[in-house]
């Protein structure tokens, strides 16, 4: 038996099954999902031979029901060495993710200054964390798999592997970009410093950069959450795979009582 | 003799003068200048008391040429009141 896609459908029309929904709101994404799925849709744009994605924003306009969505992406400036590229999801008629992809040549090898910083202990070592789970099946945990080697869920600075046990799309092996972005959106959730029952610490956005493009399965996050008082919630996480370092994510946090 | 600007308004924009040229050629913009412009017109677009800017991003599409410039700020596709 196949395992369960994230999503169902093809051609700009999928439905987004239980296996994406997050931890606020039983009806409602996690938004690591649709940053994967819109990945998906910028890796099946034309590029330039070289080209490669450098940053994705994603703007997280309104929630995301569970169940039907229309996906699109075009290059808004195409280029030889840059292009710019923009998504939207939209479910009935109302935009409620935008995207924009910037890719960008490979540097010139011989500008580059030596290999990534090395990874840290790897997820071999790893643990799952002891946590109290507001509702199955969602995407945390059943469609993507969480290791913990520093630190814990919900405890401050910490660092976690991520490694995506269900396709994005039914019948696809994700993408290790696809993977990246699956994992990207959790930074503010592994990291967080405030009580889940008192607090929303929900993001509005995430950005990614890339440093070079990711490999293998696992991604990590090596994650902390900044809140300063009467200041702007902020979770920034550096990226790993297996081999190395490979970029960073960005979230900004409205953090509020509950 | 007051500091010279980076920008001067004129009828239906600003002039981009030198002050605002960049390293890598003499008649393009460093995107410092323009990325101060576009902050400067996000600081007059009305906002619910409270609000701050948590982030801007950027999207330098081509080189901006010193001379006559115009602002756009298009409506923005809007956030949910709800969870947000």
């Amino acid at each position: 038996m196949s395992t369960p896609p994230v999503f169902e459908g093809s051609d700009g029309r999928f439905v987004a099954t239980q296996l994406a929904r997050g931890p606020w709101d039983p009806n409602h994404l996690h938004g690591g999902a649709p940053a994967a799925l819109l990945m998906r849709a910028f890796e099946r744009l034309p590029a330039p031979d070289g080209l490669t994605v450098a940053r994705v924003t994603y703007e997280l306009l309104r929630p995301i029901p569970v169940g039907p969505l229309e996906i699109k992406a075009e290059v808004v400036r195409p280029g030889r060495r840059v292009q710019l590229l923009e998504g939207s999801i939209i479910v009935d008629g109302v935009e409620v993710v935008r995207a924009r992809a910037l890719q960008v040549q490979a540097a010139d090898a011989g500008a580059g200054a030596g290999e990534s910083t090395p990874p840290p202990l790897g997820p071999e070592h790893g643990r799952p964390p002891e946590l109290r789970v507001p509702h199955h099946p969602m995407f945390a945990f059943d469609a993507i798999e969480i290791v913990f080697v520093v630190g814990g869920w919900g405890g401050g600075p910490c660092t976690a592997w991520f490694r995506l046990r269900s396709p994005i799309v039914a019948g696809e092996t994700p993408s290790p970009l696809q993977r990246l972005a699956a994992a990207g959106d959790f930074g503010n959730g592994i990291s967080a410093t405030l009580s889940w029952d008192d607090y929303l610490y929900i993001n509005p956005d995430l950005t990614l950069y890339l440093e070079r493009e990711p490999i293998g399965e696992w991604i990590c996050l090596e994650s902390q959450t900044r809140i300063l008082r009467d200041g702007i919630g902020v979770a920034e996480s550096v990226l790993y795979d297996e081999r190395g370092r490979v970029g960073r994510a960005t979230q900004a946090l409205l953090v509020a009582p509950r | 003799m007051p500091v010279r600007p980076v920008f001067e308004a004129i009828d239906g924009g600003f002039l981009a003068t030198e002050l605002a040229s960049g390293p890598w050629d003499p008649h393009a913009q460093i995107g410092g200048a323009p990325a101060a412009m576009p902050a400067r017109e996000f600081e007059r677009v009305p906002a619910p008391e409270g609000l701050v800017v948590a982030r801007v991003t950027y999207d330098f599409i081509r080189p901006a040429p010193i001379g006559p410039v115009e602002i756009h700020t298009p409506p923005p596709p809007g956030f949910a009141s709800r969870g947000h």
